[in-house]
């Protein structure tokens, strides 16, 4: 085509054109085929692109998309067309049609269409094959997901069908229902390629399928082996070079392989069995297998990394669900702070948790007492990276005690301060509020955070405290005060227990009475598992009734209700 | 034969309604956008088309051609927007539109796989182009506002976006060729 007709094109198509250019690309058009031909296939790249760049996708490959095309350059055609070119929408994809037409798809809405409405609000549905008389082939559904994208940014939610082909997620978890009632958990980076017929083939990457009555004999393949349930919970996974792993939970599996010698082979693992097949060395054909110990953490969840969101906390991952703690009168024969609660007793005891499927996890089941001398806090939390945390704000200036792992418990120490807590922290004040932050209940004294956690180089419980929404007077591991602190780890690695024992003078209170009421809330970090970034956290302990729990408005603090004897 | 859905649940058809949709809404998209040049009208016509297609959903026979009907619909309300405009100049001629339509629906299956080709032709892309593209094709990104950033005239910045997106056709066309499409 000639330099004109690029050039009249390229206008019309980026909505510059006049109408003097409309009229010759016209002419141009009518007259000549290979024009049509031509602009039907511009235009083709252009809704191509548009659709593409509306969530960043052009400007933000990812190395796996590079290598995707790389062996699509290579000659391979299998697995599934790209869902990000095909029919889906990135994460923020709602771009301008979206905006522009709300109103109306609010009226498409209205006449019920929930499922359509998916797909028309720009969430992203990784369907994918329709049979040429136009039936849809569906091999599944998505029934739950937390932070996960395909490869090309395509996001998953739940509902969305699932059509045969090749499946990788880059981020978060996925919850995959096939149409037997297998339930697979994908986390991601996986890729797993689900046919119309037959069972899946995990490509690499990690799996945890459930299957349920009736449908025993599903198996899953990997490039190694061949996994066989006779009715269980099982964990597979696919390393770098090719690898498999294979761990039970639950019920029974068959594994088969070849073996080094090239003959079949299987074995049966029960729950609690672990094994894993090495991959073929260069040149052969065989595997070696070998039992590895059971370990729970091979298969456990972690919170995405930290991907678009740039929040240094991470995101919240909870709904708070308790509004106030009973703070109980300890024990006359003490509380020993060794990070074991069997001297607690259960009572004031409260649990939160974060959102599925992290419910099971990550979450805080959280204590306190008191008596003349001390606060004493104690928690029990779920975390599949316990006490990493490498984080010392003494060697790093401007680094967060939180960060890598943390408990964080604030007060209002002064009982007269009330509740729910007038205070509030500079980051809120508004142009109608030019004093928030800086009036003196905001810089009060006695209003005190506690943020706790076990520092791994060292070994050692560690204290910072601050006051007043300002976060002034910090102070690190108090000195001149029997503050106490002890961590111990789960014995299966998933979780960890911390008490502390906390003298009222750091509160710069006294000893309250039974009776009283602290405004309080919780915090909880979870870490990467270096310990040096929170990938998510939890608010709890909440005044919900006033809004979004925020440790900067004292309004949304929950409440700390000190019992008598 | 029995009509297949006559055993579907009011919820199958919306799943299979919204899962046809999604498949072939940027094949529609493309359609209406080659018959009435502008990006925002093709959204409007495409998002008005797909409420009257979800309420005619039970006329649509399944087995038969989902984006055929679907065309067939979009089309209706692209000729009602061309009535609209009147005398407006910036839309093609009636005769064209008719053209333009039967040429684009007979090639919406290749028109499928030149997508699917697209993402190997990014990812060859120099990061300097793909960087424009990126910009050019944001939500909120236009020519003008390119050229403002880069110090360049918005003709200049036309004529760099076209060299990429020739590029990227032929680039389109050798993956198509080695696959045996003609």
């Amino acid at each position: 085509m000639s330099d004109l007709f690029d050039e009249l094109a390229g206008r019309v198509l980026d909505g510059a054109a006049s109408a003097d250019d409309v009229e010759r690309l016209d002419a141009m058009l009518r007259e000549d085929p290979a024009a049509r031909a031509e602009y039907l296939r511009l235009v083709n790249l252009h809704v191509a692109l548009k659709t593409y760049g509306s969530g960043g996708g052009l400007t933000a490959m990812r190395p796996v998309d590079r290598a995707a095309a790389a062996r699509d350059d290579a000659g391979s055609t299998g697995g599934a067309v790209p869902a990000l070119l095909q029919n889906t929408r990135t994460e923020d994809g709602r771009g301008a049609w979206w905006r522009r037409g709300r109103a109306r798809v609010a009226a498409v809405l209205l006449v019920g269409v929930t499922v359509a409405a998916a797909v028309m609000l720009g969430r992203n549905v990784p369907v994918g094959k329709v049979t040429p008389e136009g039936n849809i082939v569906r091999v599944g559904e998505f029934t739950r997901a937390t932070g996960a994208k395909l490869a090309g940014g395509g996001v998953v939610v739940a509902g969305a069908t699932v059509s045969p082909g090749e499946l990788e997620l880059v981020e978060g978890f996925a919850e995959l229902t096939l149409t037997n009632g297998v339930r697979i958990v994908l986390e991601a980076p996986v890729k797993l390629d689900v046919p119309l017929k037959g069972d899946p083939t995990l490509l690499a990457g990690r799996l945890v399928a459930t299957v349920p009555e009736g449908a025993q004999g599903f198996t899953v393949s990997t490039p190694t082996a061949r996994v066989v349930d006779l009715g269980t919970e099982f964990g597979v996974g696919v390393a770098e070079g090719g690898g498999t792993e294979v761990q039970v939970f639950r019920g029974l599996v068959v594994t088969e392989w070849t073996s080094a010698e090239g003959g079949k082979r299987d074995q049966r693992l029960h729950a609690g069995d672990a094994m894993s097949i090495d991959h073929a060395v260069a040149g052969k054909s065989a595997s070696a297998a070998r039992d590895i110990p059971f370990q729970p953490e091979r298969f456990v969840r972690m919170f995405p990394g930290a991907g678009s969101n740039t929040q240094p906390g991470g995101p919240v991952y909870n709904q708070p669900q308790v509004e106030s703690v009973r703070v109980i009168p300890a024990a006359a024969t003490g509380i020993r702070v060794d990070g074991d609660l069997a001297d607690w007793g259960a009572a004031g005891a409260f649990r939160s948790v974060c959102v599925a499927p992290y419910d099971t996890s990550h979450f805080v089941e959280g204590r306190m007492r008191y008596d003349g001398g001390r606060l004493y806090i104690g928690a029990h939390v779920g975390d599949p990276a316990p006490m990493r945390s490498t984080v010392d704000p003494r060697a790093a200036k401007d680094e967060y005690a939180w960060r890598g792992g943390s408990v964080i418990v604030r007060l209002a120490s002064d009982p007269k301060a009330g509740w729910p807590l007038d205070a509030i922290g500079t980051s809120e004040k508004n142009s109608k509020h030019p004093e928030w932050g800086r009036r003196p209940q905001d810089r009060s004294d006695r209003i005190v955070h506690l943020t706790m956690w076990f520092h791994r180089p060292t070994g050692k419980a560690r204290l910072h405290v601050a006051y007043g929404m300002d976060f002034h007077g910090e102070r690190m591991d108090p000195g001149g005060v029997a503050w106490e602190g002890a961590f111990r780890e789960d014995a299966d690695g998933l979780g960890y227990t911390l008490e502390y024992a906390i003298p009222w003078e750091v509160l710069n209170a006294a000893a309250p009475k039974g009776g009283e009421v602290m405004a309080s809330q919780w915090t909880v970090h979870w870490s990467d598992r270096d310990g040096k970034l929170s990938r998510g956290h939890l608010v709890d302990v909440a005044n919900s009734a006033a809004g979004p729990a925020k440790f900067s408005k004292g309004v949304t603090w929950g409440k700390a209700v000190f019992e008598g004897k | 034969m029995a009509r297949q859905d006559e055993q579907l649940t009011d919820d199958d058809r919306r799943g299979d309604f919204a899962a046809l949709l999604a498949r072939h809404h940027t094949t529609l998209l493309g359609y209406v956008l080659s018959l009435v040049p502008s990006w925002s009208d093709a959204e409007d016509i495409v998002q008005d088309a797909s409420a009257v297609m979800w309420r005619k959903f039970t006329e649509f026979e399944p087995g038969t051609n989902f984006l055929a009907w679907a065309c067939q619909v979009a089309r209706f309300h692209v000729m009602n927007h061309v009535r609209k405009r009147g005398r407006d100049k910036h839309v093609f001629a009636a005769d064209l539109l008719d053209t333009l339509a039967r040429e684009s629906e007979a090639a919406a299956e290749r028109m499928e796989a030149e997508r699917v080709a697209l993402r190997g032709c990014l990812e060859k892309l120099d990061d300097p182009s793909r960087e424009m593209l990126g910009r050019a094709y944001a939500p909120e990104g236009s020519v003008n506002r390119i050229a403002e950033e880069q110090g360049r005239t918005a003709n200049a910045v036309y004529k760099a976006l076209n060299r990429i997106r020739g590029g990227l056709l032929k680039c389109i066309q050798r993956r198509l060729a080695a696959e045996g499409w003609s």
